[in-house]
């Protein structure tokens, strides 16, 4: 059984994982979710355990899942929205463990940072047709709009996304550790994220 | 196809498990209908708190929704799923409207509802079904509930007369659910049982607005005849219960066959379980409550037999001897509670014991020889009333 997480968070203040007096409840937030509208392509990839990332995004607002190492769209979950929503408004972050499949329930428990390791391979998706890769073609790391994570070439066009560790990756291009992708297979493509 | 529903938005908690999410009868079966592939409208209330809430679930589970105004949240606050909940927020909210060729529509809380439909489904949940009748215009008209309010709105003890009371409300279709068992189906061509689906785990809260969601799925948007459309809500009602989420698509695959209704000697389960406290009384009477609820004879040593020296030994096996299941509960390690389990486990009784941590080294020797030991209260209550009726029925 999931805890609840307590009382309503505060309506200001709060730094990510803050301490005591900062915003109630959310430190400690755990509970149980039914995963809500699943991709059932990806839905039939994932196992227990299966680490997963909820992103507050979308108009209106969301929770959306993804699977942590593909950064696929798992699915969405609508427990504890409001609380879940001010929380992450307030900079808590929180990820989910997958327990059952079938159907797919989850463990959604606060998110502790981690610094993804580098170098670090991940799958280039959305490819613009026409775009001609080559192994060991660089290109840089940005984030777009909604804060994800795009590859760019050096006229500033975009040239694919990266799906894979969604909050991490997007954490260190935002923080300036990750910032070059290398095409390694062009055929897949995958690419190598460095510094 | 389109539907409209027209039902209540509520705020669902509860502290064991913990629950906190925004549905209510509206928008969960508006949420299963989506999900069984209708375009459905969701006509409802919600205050001003809770507006953005509702969107984004909405948007979530793929429902249109037209809201209208109400002056605060209204929340239905359970300790656990077998509990009766207490309700929060009752303010008024003006009456709402439905028309569209298939209508399902629940009793709300805040506010009444008329509706003008080809085909209307109502649950009418604690509202007078006279009242929604006379509000509503339909060329065909189905009655879903329960068999407690079934009794309360006839005041008929038999369900047969009750549901047959019901039909010359007037209905075409009036369903009974009996929790656990299944339920009776009444209409021109006379009244009909059908079984419930078991299933290892069970989140009861809102499986009632499922099967009536499944129901008008079959019933009223594809044609199907009203026996078909019930075993289809029981169905949906499962998948609903399993997966503890009104999209329920991703787990009507996983039920097994339903349980034929009982037609001989009607399941009865023996509570086993200590009550030589205030908190262990107080969890003897919240259990059996339950299991009367779902639609099962109970034999509660405490209620049946009462507190006594040795002489209560021999008046309790008397009565295990004529149930068809044991709930027990183990928390404590009780000695005559685990004495009754193996009493039962000899004479091939099936029992179902529930305790907080199902690991527990000291319920060795219950696994172990096939009982099945869980943590959740509400599975533990329906898998004894599921393991009395397949004991009945081969009995």
């Amino acid at each position: 059984m999931g805890g609840s997480g307590g009382g309503e968070p505060t309506s200001s203040g709060g730094s990510q994982f803050g301490g005591p007096g900062e915003v109630l409840g959310c430190g400690s937030l755990e509970f149980q979710a039914a995963l809500m509208s699943p991709i059932p392509t990806v839905a039939s990839t994932v196992a227990i355990g299966t680490d997963c990332e909820i992103l507050l995004e979308g108009t209106p607002p969301q929770l959306v899942v993804y699977v942590r190492r593909s950064g696929e769209q798992l699915g969405a979950i609508t427990e504890r929205m409001m609380i879940l929503m001010r929380c992450i408004g307030a900079g808590f972050a929180y990820e989910a463990e997958v327990i059952t499949t079938a159907p797919i329930r989850l463990y959604v428990r606060p998110r502790n940072p981690y610094l993804l390791g580098l170098p670090f391979t991940a799958v280039l998706s959305d490819v613009p047709a026409g775009a001609m890769l080559t192994a060991g073609d660089d290109f840089d790391l940005r984030l777009d709009s909604g804060g994800k994570v795009v590859a760019v070439d050096i006229f500033g066009s975009d040239i694919g996304r990266i799906r894979a560790e969604p909050v991490a990756l997007a954490d260190a291009v935002r923080g300036g550790t990750a910032r070059r992708a290398t095409v390694h297979d062009p055929a897949v493509p995958t690419v190598i994220v460095t510094r | 196809m389109g539907v409209t529903v027209i039902g209540g938005s509520y705020r669902e908690t509860c502290r064991e498990p913990s629950i906190d999410r925004l549905l209510g009868s509206g928008m969960r079966a508006a949420a299963t209908l989506a999900d069984l592939g209708h375009d459905t409208q969701l006509v409802t209330c919600i205050d001003d708190d809770t507006s953005d809430e509702l969107s984004a679930v909405a948007h979530t589970l793929g429902i249109r929704v037209a809201a209208h105004t109400r002056a605060e949240p209204v929340t239905f606050a359970y300790d656990t799923p077998l509990h009766h909940p207490n309700t929060y927020g009752t303010s008024a909210a003006s009456p709402l409207h439905a028309a569209d060729s298939a209508v399902l529509g629940f009793g709300m809380v805040e506010t009444q509802w008329s509706a003008d439909a080809s085909v209307l489904v109502i649950d009418p949940q604690h509202a007078s079904v006279a009242d929604l009748l006379q509000r509503c215009s339909a060329g065909r008209t189905a009655i879903v509930l329960n068999e407690h309010e079934a009794r309360r709105i006839t005041g008929e003890h038999d369900l047969t007369a009750a549901a047959q009371a019901l039909l010359a409300a007037p209905a075409n279709v009036v369903v009974v659910k009996q929790g656990a068992v299944g339920g009776l189906i009444a209409s021109a061509d006379g009244v009909e049982a059908f079984g419930a689906h078991a299933t290892d785990l069970v989140e009861p809260l809102g499986s009632g607005d499922a099967f009536s969601a499944g129901f008008a799925h079959a019933w009223a948007l594809n044609d199907a005849d009203p026996a078909t459309a019930a075993r289809f809500g029981s169905k949906v009602a499962a998948a609903h219960s399993l997966a503890g989420s009104p999209q329920v698509t991703q787990s009507l695959h996983c039920l097994d066959d339903p349980l034929p209704y009982p037609t001989g000697q009607w399941p009865r389960v023996y509570l086993a379980g200590p009550f030589f406290d205030l908190a262990q009384r107080t969890l003897i009477h919240v259990v059996r409550h339950a299991l009367l609820q779902i639609g099962v004879e109970v034999f509660s040593p405490l209620h049946d037999v009462g507190r006594g020296g040795d002489e209560v030994a021999v008046a309790d096996l008397d009565g295990l001897a004529g149930c068809h299941s044991v709930l027990a509960l183990l928390d404590g390690a009780d000695p005559g509670t685990v004495f009754e389990v193996g009493w039962a486990t000899r004479e091939g009784i099936p029992v179902i014991g529930f305790a907080d941590s199902v690991d527990d080294h000291g319920w060795t020797m219950i696994r172990g020889t096939g009982s099945r030991v869980v943590s959740d209260l509400a599975s533990a209550v329906y898998s004894a009333a599921w393991a009395a009726m397949r004991r009945a029925a081969s009995t």
